[in-house]
């Protein structure tokens, strides 16, 4: 090869690499097509990169969309400072009394301010809820007085645990932890229900979570656990971190990396007691019925652009192929309210979609509209009909 | 699945990507967080992975990029002034990468010669591109094998789509120096698809 060709190769990589990052002049496009021309057995390579160059990036856009979701939960404040009308049924602390509250409180609640006075409001209603005279009528435990959070169907709360793990509460649930021992050697809670986690990172003080049927161990992540007593399932999904579950009666621990799900079957009375202390499991009060446990990823939903399990932590009520029966359940939960079908066939009907998180009314007008059906309210009854 | 994705408005595959990220900017500045999420998804992944070539971590990588985005939405009402908001998130980016891993003591962490790229593989799906997979792996390993610098030139300009102008500014080189790069790798691609021929 003479010298000749050498330096027009090495122009024509040039060039080429000009054309192929979107560099090129028209006369450097032309030069390109003389080589070309003079050199054919260069248009393969050019091809091959020409098509390599135009490939989309192979992005997992489920993993970044999980990680967005990690984003946003870390910095919350920044995202969820504008606290809804009071009207709608909102994300937040434990609401306080509003008859009880004074005029500046409710001042502070109104919804021009609350625009300009998020931060305050934080603050002001942490103060009010000490300051609420008749604890009868809470209907919310707060976290700082007691070991026991409920929530009541139709509440969703969040709590703050003594070493600052956040906890967002589903309706219809209930963490229990011992105020004193929290955080000493270990930190331990016990759920009923439902809850989002975003555990603080202590590897001294390892994290667990005592369900009806399962045990998790943490080490700073952020997860959803689902374990309702009445429901045939109970299931953890990982967003975040790593998690170990243990299931009572199996050998085997599962270890779930971010956007997995473990789903551990309810069946049979699996009721154990564990002494939290020396982890010695004491008196199974029946025989333990197989446990049938499923591993999976979370649900990605990309047309609503969030991930499925941890739908009602940002206030949506989502679901995806499922029975009417059990999305009535969930909607009992959220609303407060209980919900019967005159015609049992209706039980069976998959569903898919977004509700309403307003009013038990806009729910079900959106119900009756997408699937032809009728209801009657009688207080907090419902009877589905078609 | 792939193709599931591309179907959808939302990630915008088929706009002017300039055009829209300046769309995506003025909706952020906004207080637009779909707009904002937008941008995440999109930028996420390209930040994330030149991060990491320097952090070698991948926890400290996400925790940066994090940090990009969140400074994106606290400034959101003047991000509007950014003449080039890609430029911004990579230099971003890279400074808040170099500011953790000079808190960590880390030796050379500015030296883009010690960077550890992992390049995407060349061809998602070589069967639509008519190659063997034996061929997508070579030039995988043709990518790999690229000199440090050379290979995180090459994903900047590749893969995030990033000139040559800004590919300089960002590492401070000159921009013949990035051009130089780019032409060393795509003689390098060139060679291994090349090479395969002659072998059949």
């Amino acid at each position: 090869m003479d010298n000749q060709t050498n330096f027009s190769q090495e122009y024509f990589w040039n060039l080429l690499s000009k054309k192929l990052a979107g560099e090129a002049t028209a006369g450097e496009l032309e030069a390109i097509e003389t080589v070309l021309l003079q050199n054919p057995d260069l248009q393969h390579q050019a091809d091959m990169l020409s098509q390599m160059w135009k490939q989309n990036s192979n992005k997992d856009l489920s993993a970044s969309e999980a990680t967005y979701m990690r984003h946003l939960m870390k910095h919350k404040e920044d995202f969820f400072t504008e606290l809804p009308n009071i009207d709608q049924e909102p994300l937040h602390f434990a609401e306080p009394d509003i008859s009880k509250l004074s005029s500046v409180g409710k001042f502070l609640l109104n919804r021009t301010t609350m625009a300009f006075a998020a931060i305050v409001i934080v603050l002001v209603s942490s103060w009010l809820i000490f300051f609420n005279g008749n604890k009868k009528e809470d209907k919310k435990a707060v976290a700082t007085a007691a070991s026991s959070i409920v929530t009541k169907n139709g509440n969703r709360t969040k709590i703050t645990l003594p070493d600052g793990t956040q906890v967002w509460l589903n309706a219809g649930s209930k963490l229990d932890y011992n105020n004193l021992l929290y955080n000493k050697n270990s930190r331990e809670v016990t759920l009923s229900g439902e809850a989002y986690f975003d555990v603080v990172k202590n590897a001294d003080k390892p994290f667990f979570v005592h369900t009806h049927n399962f045990k998790i161990k943490v080490l700073g992540t952020a997860f959803d656990v689902k374990s309702y007593p009445e429901d045939k399932e109970s299931e953890t999904s990982l967003i975040r971190g790593s998690l170990e579950v243990t299931v009572p009666g199996r050998q085997a621990k599962f270890i779930l990396s971010p956007n997995d799900k473990l789903v551990v079957n309810n069946r049979g009375n699996n009721v154990f007691s564990e002494d939290i202390e020396t982890e010695k499991i004491e008196k199974p009060v029946v025989k333990e019925a197989e446990t049938i446990i499923s591993f999976g990823k979370v649900n990605y939903l990309p047309e609503k652009n969030i991930i499925l399990e941890t739908a009602w932590v940002e206030n949506r009520l989502e679901f995806r192929s499922e029975k009417f029966i059990d999305v009535a359940k969930k909607m009992e939960r959220w609303f407060d309210v209980t919900i019967s079908f005159k015609d049992k066939r209706m039980e069976n009907i998959i569903l898919t979609g977004t509700l309403p998180t307003g009013t038990i009314a806009q729910a079900l007008e959106a119900l009756k509209f997408a699937e032809s059906l009728n209801y009657t309210i009688e207080g907090n009854n419902i009877i589905i009909k078609p | 699945m792939f193709g599931y994705f591309v179907t959808l408005h939302d990630y915008c595959l088929f706009m002017e990507e300039a055009d829209d990220i300046f769309l995506l900017q003025k909706k952020i500045a906004n207080n637009d967080q779909l707009a904002y999420r937008q941008l995440f998804i999109r930028y996420y992944d390209g930040l994330f992975r030149f991060a990491i070539g320097f952090t070698k971590n991948k926890e400290l990588a996400e925790e940066i990029v994090s940090d990009v985005f969140i400074n994106i939405w606290r400034r959101r009402n003047t991000i509007e002034n950014i003449s080039n908001l890609k430029l911004y998130l990579y230099v971003s980016a890279k400074n808040i990468t170099f500011n953790y891993l000079a808190k960590l003591h880390r030796e050379n962490f500015t030296d883009i010669d010690a960077v550890e790229i992992e390049p995407e593989a060349p061809f998602s799906d070589p069967g639509e591109a008519m190659i063997t997979r034996e061929m997508n792996s070579k030039l995988k390993a043709a990518i790999s094998q690229l000199p440090p610098r050379c290979k995180l030139i090459f994903k900047l300009i590749k893969e995030d789509g990033l000139t040559y102008k800004q590919t300089a500014r960002l590492l401070h080189l000159s921009v013949s120096t990035v051009e130089n790069q780019l032409t060393i790798a795509i003689k390098k691609i060139a060679g291994t698809i090349r090479y395969s021929l002659k072998s059949h």
